[in-house]
């Protein structure tokens, strides 16, 4: 595994000791910016991420025998929040779409992280790992 | 070590891409300096133009760091951009400042990247190499072509450089332009020309000696592109000639030299620890 395949490029499946590893990485990525630097243009770096979790998530669902495409709200939920945060920045639904926001982004990881893998090759392609 | 790899590959991309971007659709305000000379360094690359260029980098190096297209060139075109911005935010702004943090961070990132590849790096270090036509040539006339063009840019660049920094035998060029006068002085007050000949330096003799020489093509080539720059703002023609010259001559050597970069031109590389 490496990390074209992991983060880069969504067709194809990553078994879920990968995924662990994988997501650990990514998160910590992320806390790092959420954490330690702080203005406006953390933010923006902080979106940019938005890219490699949905590209590991897809490939996990892939592996799971699902179609990706449920992560369209995840996504659509974040890229909400970000906007709110960044440009109405006095929102009364700012808190509301961050709570789902982030209420629906853990389940698919918990998902992600819970989910068994198909055994035999399935329309994803073969099993990895 | 492959996850330490995938977390400081993260960290530069989602950098840069914002980073990047900023420049040409304003995300977030731009840092313009607080010190007099970051300013006057600032406002030069700005005025002259330059930035774009710099954020230009930026942002298709963030690309394809994060989408693993071409790392090792993305990572290799941006060092210099890293250096800059290094050396704007720490010795320029303040050692103490909270901007030298994010520069020591940037370069750091890409030192720490371009060692995960340096499988990708590692024929450009041959201690001796071959320019690719002297190795099928039966003819010795483009073996000594490529010899003279070696030795002609490698004294180019040492006798730059010593005339800098050791025994003046020509005038170091002002600028006859406003924005050209205004980029040099800047580049001179804030010292990055003297870091800018030193590489020249340097360079020059690894490429006479015949040593290095396709990292050291790779380490002037910057330096050679802004010089060219420069001489599009100045709008004088021996500065044109010069500055074009060396990109010209610099980028000649380099493609003589091509075998020993495959590994940076590699579309997808992989880096250490991966599979």
């Amino acid at each position: 595994m490496n990390f074209d395949t992991l983060f880069v490029s969504p067709a194809g499946r990553t078994a879920r000791a990968e995924f662990v590893g994988a997501l650990v990485t990514l998160l910590a990525a992320f806390a790092f910016y959420y954490f330690l630097v702080p203005g406006r243009n953390s933010q923006w770096v902080q979106l940019v991420f938005l890219f490699p979790a949905v590209v590991l998530l897809a490939r996990r669902l892939h592996d799971m025998g699902r179609t990706a495409w449920p992560l369209v709200v995840p996504a659509a939920l974040i890229v909400a929040m970000a906007w709110l945060y960044l440009y109405v920045p006095g929102a009364e639904m700012k808190g509301m779409v961050r709570l789902a926001a982030i209420a629906v982004s853990a389940a698919f990881i918990v998902w992600g992280l819970i989910g068994k893998s198909q055994a035999e090759a399935n329309r994803f392609g073969t099993r990895v790992g | 070590m492959k996850y330490a790899v995938w977390f400081v590959r993260l960290l530069f991309a989602a950098w840069m891409i914002p980073a990047g971007i900023n420049h040409f659709v304003t995300l977030f305000p731009q840092p313009l300096g607080t010190q007099p000379l970051s300013r006057e360094l600032f406002l030069a690359l700005f005025d002259s133009h330059l930035f774009d260029l710099v954020k230009g980098v930026e942002l298709v190096a963030g690309l394809g760091v994060l989408f693993g297209f071409y790392v090792p060139l993305s990572l290799a075109i941006c060092m210099p951009v890293s250096f800059c911005v290094w050396y704007w935010d720490t010795p320029l702004e303040g050692w103490g400042s909270g901007a030298s943090i994010f520069g020591t961070a940037v370069v750091v990132c890409n030192v720490l990247l371009c060692l995960a590849y340096f499988r990708s790096y590692s024929p450009m270090f041959a201690w001796r190499s071959m320019p690719r036509t002297s190795r099928t040539a039966a003819s010795p006339a483009p073996k000594q072509l490529i010899l003279a063009g070696r030795l002609i840019f490698g004294v180019w660049m040492l006798v730059n450089g010593i005339n800098y920094f050791f025994v003046p035998m020509y005038p170091m060029p002002a600028g006859h332009e406003p924005l050209a006068v205004q980029l040099m002085t800047a580049l001179m007050n804030s010292r990055l020309l003297d870091v800018a000949v030193a590489i020249q330096l340097v360079g020059g003799v690894l490429i006479l000696i015949g040593v290095f020489v396709p990292a050291a093509l790779c380490m002037v080539m910057p330096i050679s592109v802004c010089a060219a720059f420069w001489a599009l703002l100045d709008h004088q023609p021996l500065s044109l000639v010069l500055g074009f010259g060396a990109v010209a001559l610099n980028g000649l050597l380099m493609l003589v030299y091509l075998d020993y970069y495959k590994g940076v031109l590699q579309r997808h590389a992989l880096a250490v620890g991966e599979a």
